[in-house]
């Protein structure tokens, strides 16, 4: 059924009736049932249904409606509210450029903290005002600096920690070989990468930051590979990308992973965070339902499980609890 | 099936990111012996003697990195396509972005769409059935 949202005055197809978004505002609006196209076919909630509203909606006190989902390939690719109605009396409305993408207009700072801010805290508000078809160059930029901030951070923690980790490695090598036999080759490798020296470090930081584009880049396309696969892949490669760059915002708590037990913790939130926000992000950006979106995101991790990089990192997690456990 | 051509151009899209995915993937199985670190191997198949969907794929990357492309249809012979695929993708990418050459666009039915989709669901499955054989009853092969 077809019908006028009372916020932005944008008409849009109702695939049911009841409680939903307005896939241009993303105000809450009540569809009531067997309505055809008249402009009083939807209320914001608590309204009384049908009337056309004349300001902004009064929010029911106490009661917080269930977030819903947009429906499947309704959301409009961006670009201005229809002509005519009134602005939308609060929340994000329009698809518009991120902060990230205004930063001229609010400063490198701003623009980052609060993009980063609305990502984590705000992600599906933040999502549903995300252009599918803005720059990727943005979004790459935004995942970059990110980036940076996460691994030098992480590098200047590190450092001070170095000599602890490099005797809790000793320790830890000692306990595996006793354990389970660990091969010298092995044990040979792990202490070489686990105590590498501070210009090592550096290095490491730098070769780091220099790929992460092309990490990026590659997380991106496999990602999209399985959203044409699963039909989520309707606004096409450029929406996957910024989904999946806008999505690191989290990795900014791996600063604290050299830190031991509490780091392999924020490690590990982190990651399922960034997934969180990822599918989130594909769906909202692909105009897909949630079930497509997550299994498009997540079957890059089964992907590389079966690749059999799954037992390295799991080998990774096993040996990083030992260092974090004190051993 | 809709197919469109662009004009001549140099923007980079999927494709260049599918080839940036086989190019890295490439390079590491030609120049790192991935296999012979540490950890590496397939914990399943170690713990149950069954093989997962992907098994052999380090192969497969390793030996299409080497030109071998008969030995990397040994290990998975569907892992050898999706390689394939991505060596494609690398040449398609270098000719779009060193000479402008135009990539279609392709958009596809929904009824094609979904075909598809079956297809690489089937083969996916027949892939598998056929490691399984491989592995566990290479007599019947």
């Amino acid at each position: 059924m077809q019908v006028q949202c009372p916020h932005c005055a944008a008409q849009f197809e109702a695939a049911r009736p009841g409680l939903q978004f307005c896939p241009n505002c993303g105000q809450q609006i009540q569809v009531a049932a067997g309505i055809n196209s008249e402009p009083s076919a939807a209320a914001p909630p608590g309204g009384s249904g049908g009337a056309p509203p004349t300001g902004p909606p009064v929010p029911e006190t106490g009661k917080v409606p269930p977030p819903q989902w947009p429906p499947p390939g309704g959301m409009p690719p961006g670009g201005a509210p229809p002509p005519g109605g009134p602005p939308p009396p609060r929340g994000p409305a329009y698809r518009h450029d991120t902060p990230w993408e205004r930063r001229k207009e609010l400063g490198f700072v701003n623009a980052l903290l609060e993009t980063w801010k609305q990502t984590m805290i705000s992600p599906d508000k933040f999502w549903s005002s995300v252009r599918p078809d803005g720059r990727w160059e943005d979004a790459l930029f935004y995942s970059w600096v990110i980036g940076a901030i996460t691994l030098i951070l992480t590098l200047l923690i590190k450092i001070p920690l170095q000599s602890m980790i490099a005797a809790q490695v000793r320790a830890s090598m000692d306990r595996l070989a006793s354990l389970q036999g660990l091969p010298p080759e092995a044990r040979s490798y792990l202490e070489t990468f686990m105590s590498l020296s501070t210009g090592l470090k550096v290095w490491w930081t730098g070769l780091q930051l220099l790929f992460w584009p092309i990490g990026l880049f590659i997380t991106a396309g496999l990602v999209h590979v399985f959203c044409i696969l699963f039909g989520s892949a309707a606004n096409g490669f450029w929406a996957t990308f910024r989904a999946i760059a806008y999505a690191q915002a989290p990795f900014v708590f791996s600063i604290f992973a050299p830190v031991p037990c509490v780091g392999a913790v924020l490690l590990f939130a982190a990651v399922i965070y960034y997934f969180v926000l990822a599918i989130i992000g594909v769906s909202r950006l692909q105009d897909s339902s949630a079930g497509k979106a997550a299994a498009a995101v997540l079957a890059t991790p089964v992907l590389l499980c079966c690749c059999c990089c799954g037992l390295v990192v799991f080998a990774g997690g096993v040996l990083k609890s030992m260092i974090s456990g004190g051993n | 099936m809709t197919v469109s051509w662009p004009k001549p151009n140099r923007a980079i899209g999927f494709i260049e990111a599918l080839a940036l995915t086989g190019l890295t993937g490439l390079l590491i199985a030609r120049f790192v012996p991935v296999a012979r670190l540490p950890f590496w191997g397939c914990a399943l198949r170690q713990h149950t003697g069954w093989p997962c969907p992907g098994c052999g794929l380090t192969r497969v990357a390793d030996r299409i990195a080497h030109f071998n492309v008969a030995g990397a249809w040994d290990a998975n012979p569907l892992g050898t396509v999706v390689a394939l695929l991505f060596v494609l993708a690398i040449l398609l990418s270098a000719l779009h972005l060193l000479f402008k050459m135009p990539l279609p666009n392709l958009v596809p039915s929904q009824r094609e769409a979904l075909g598809l989709r079956i297809a690489v669901a089937g083969s996916v499955l027949v892939n598998y059935g056929y490691i399984i054989l491989k592995t566990k009853f290479p007599g019947l092969l």
